[in-house]
């Protein structure tokens, strides 16, 4: 087995771990909401055709950066499968330097970039001559490829680049190659480590410093949240008589994310309990941790009630929060089924009402 | 004196202590047995950190109602969040057993140098350190050392073994290499007769 064989083999059964963790949530996900999956693929395309033609500017800006939020989201969660993380070293003792390891990266990272296929597959559709029309398309897709192999190796350059763009307005054109420019330029940028220090320590304490160093849990949570109230915003404005039935899901995807920070969480409480039994702090340990995760998906919760709509289905998802925190810290396995029947349940009360 | 009674412990697939009794009645013990046969299960029980066992575990011929009051433990298997510094571990269980830092004490052991090193940062041998001090500092009647002198340096177990020799009350240790410590006063006694 050569080096590029081991990558491979390692990629392949890192993924088959990742789906077998994910395995119920995904079948559960597709049993209840399989009607919609080819709606959802086809809204991902729709939103492809946007970029590629809008009378609007400033849409297609949005749309864009969407875009780019998305794969930067789901090449994340792919990072450590791509990159082989736990193993670098051993890479380094079989390698005499680094280039075959980048090679193999970025053949490993294109290979796992959905939304980078789903381009090309336009573009194909589309043909020669359309594509040559339409140059932002050719120029969205080498950014979709800057943009993702940054992210492997200039993780901070991809945030600082995507929080410049969501300032800028001009012509696609121009707006991916200003954003390129700006990627360039944040890699170079020195990498800044957040540190805090504080005087005196309690669990509270001990929770934001975890949330510090765990800042990805929190942004790739706020970020899919985000999206989420964006996209129903963005239909609202479409079809604002179907707001009412958005919302209450919207609520409820953000509660299944901010309540899954649960799973990591008392894993993590779980692993270090003696240290919190030997300074007696265990319990109140895990009571900070659900007040402090029920006060982050309040926050979403209540952007999306601005945004979005108000009603009294909204409200109930609030209420469902505590029982889906105790269930992904306690029966983690039944998380996605819990939260599959509160959400049944909802709608049938909503429909019934 | 420590005395365990009766004590039954079983781990999912395992049985660790069966009607087990012992008697740990000199001051300074250095429990030995091969790895894996339950020393460091048994500390755990005995510093009240696993209450999931039945039995009884006297202190000085007492029950008493918080072993954890009386009992402070340094062991690996209290992991410390890797994200902290020393200094917040230390003051976590200082604020928490209202106890001084032991500063002077991390001066001697050469420690002083790391406690704004995160505890994933540390060495095996600092890692060490930090939980001899995060018990010592508790200054508890009881001290349990779960393979104290493991990844020290010489200069290191001079100074726990200096301190050893000093402290009043009764401590438990286990030790594959417990010659420095037989020479501050322990014997040896075996976790199973």
């Amino acid at each position: 087995m050569n080096y590029f064989q081991y990558r491979v083999h390692a990629y392949r059964y890192a993924l088959r771990e990742l789906g077998r963790q994910i395995r119920q949530f995904a079948l559960m996900i597709s049993t209840l909401f399989y009607i919609f999956l080819p709606g959802l693929i086809s809204a991902l395309f729709f939103g492809l055709g946007r970029i590629v033609q809008n009378d609007s500017m400033q849409a297609a800006n949005n749309v864009i950066w969407g875009y780019l939020l998305l794969q930067t989201l789901l090449l994340s969660v792919l990072k450590p499968i791509v990159l082989d993380s736990a193993h670098r070293r051993f890479h380094l003792s079989l390698l005499p330097n680094k280039r075959k390891q980048h090679l193999a990266d970025i053949t490993l990272v294109l290979w796992s970039h959905v939304p980078l296929w789903m381009s090309l597959v336009l573009a194909i559709s589309m043909g020669m001559e359309k594509v040559t029309r339409a140059p932002h398309l050719i120029l969205f897709i080498a950014t979709q490829v800057s943009f993702a192999i940054a992210l492997f190796y200039r993780q901070q350059g991809v945030v600082y680049a995507l929080v410049f763009a969501l300032a800028l307005q001009m012509p696609a054109t121009v707006y991916l190659i200003s954003i390129n420019m700006a990627l360039l330029l944040a890699c170079f940028i020195k990498p800044v480590s957040f540190t805090y220090q504080p005087k005196k320590m309690c669990t509270w304490v001990f929770w934001l410093l975890y949330g510090v160093s765990h800042v990805w849990s929190l942004t790739w949570r706020f970020s899919v949240s985000f999206l989420f109230i964006w996209g129903a915003f963005v239909i609202g404005h479409e079809r604002p008589e179907l707001l009412h039935w958005y919302t209450p899901m919207i609520s409820s995807i953000a509660l299944l994310l901010w309540g899954s920070l649960c799973l990591k969480t008392a894993k993590y409480l779980k692993e270090h309990r003696l240290f919190w039994l030997s300074i007696q702090q265990y319990d109140r340990a895990v009571t900070t941790q659900h007040i402090l995760i029920f006060c982050l998906y309040l926050l979403c919760w209540l952007i999306s009630v601005i945004l979005l709509n108000f009603d009294m289905y909204v409200l109930i998802t609030l209420f469902f929060a505590p029982f889906i925190q105790w269930c992904a810290a306690n029966k983690p396995k039944h998380l996605a089924i819990c939260w599959g029947v509160l959400v049944m349940a909802l709608y049938l009360l909503k429909v019934l009402a | 004196m420590i005395e365990i009674k009766n004590l039954n412990k079983q781990f999912a697939n395992k049985q660790v202590f069966h009607k087990y009794h012992n008697q740990f009645s000199h001051r300074k013990t250095c429990v030995t047995g091969a790895n894996g046969l339950g020393k460091t299960t048994l500390f755990t029980l005995i510093a009240g950190l696993d209450p999931h066992f039945s039995g009884e575990i006297l202190l000085s011929g007492q029950c008493v109602k918080s072993l954890q009051a009386q009992v402070a433990l340094a062991s690996d298997k209290v992991i410390f969040p890797e994200f902290l510094t020393a200094q917040q571990i230390l003051s976590m269980a200082s604020h928490a057993w209202r106890c001084e830092l032991p500063l002077s004490f991390a001066q001697q052991l050469g420690f002083t140098p790391f406690l704004d090193t995160r505890v994933g940062d540390l060495s095996s041998g600092n890692n060490k350190k930090l939980q001899l001090l995060n018990a010592i500092m508790r200054r508890t009647e009881y001290l349990i050392l779960d393979e104290p002198s493991a990844a020290l340096d010489k200069h290191g177990v001079d100074v726990i073994c200096q301190w050893l020799s000093d402290f009043q009350g009764h401590v438990l240790i286990s030790s594959h290499e417990p010659e420095p410590f037989l020479d501050v006063g322990f014997v040896l006694q075996p976790l199973f007769r």
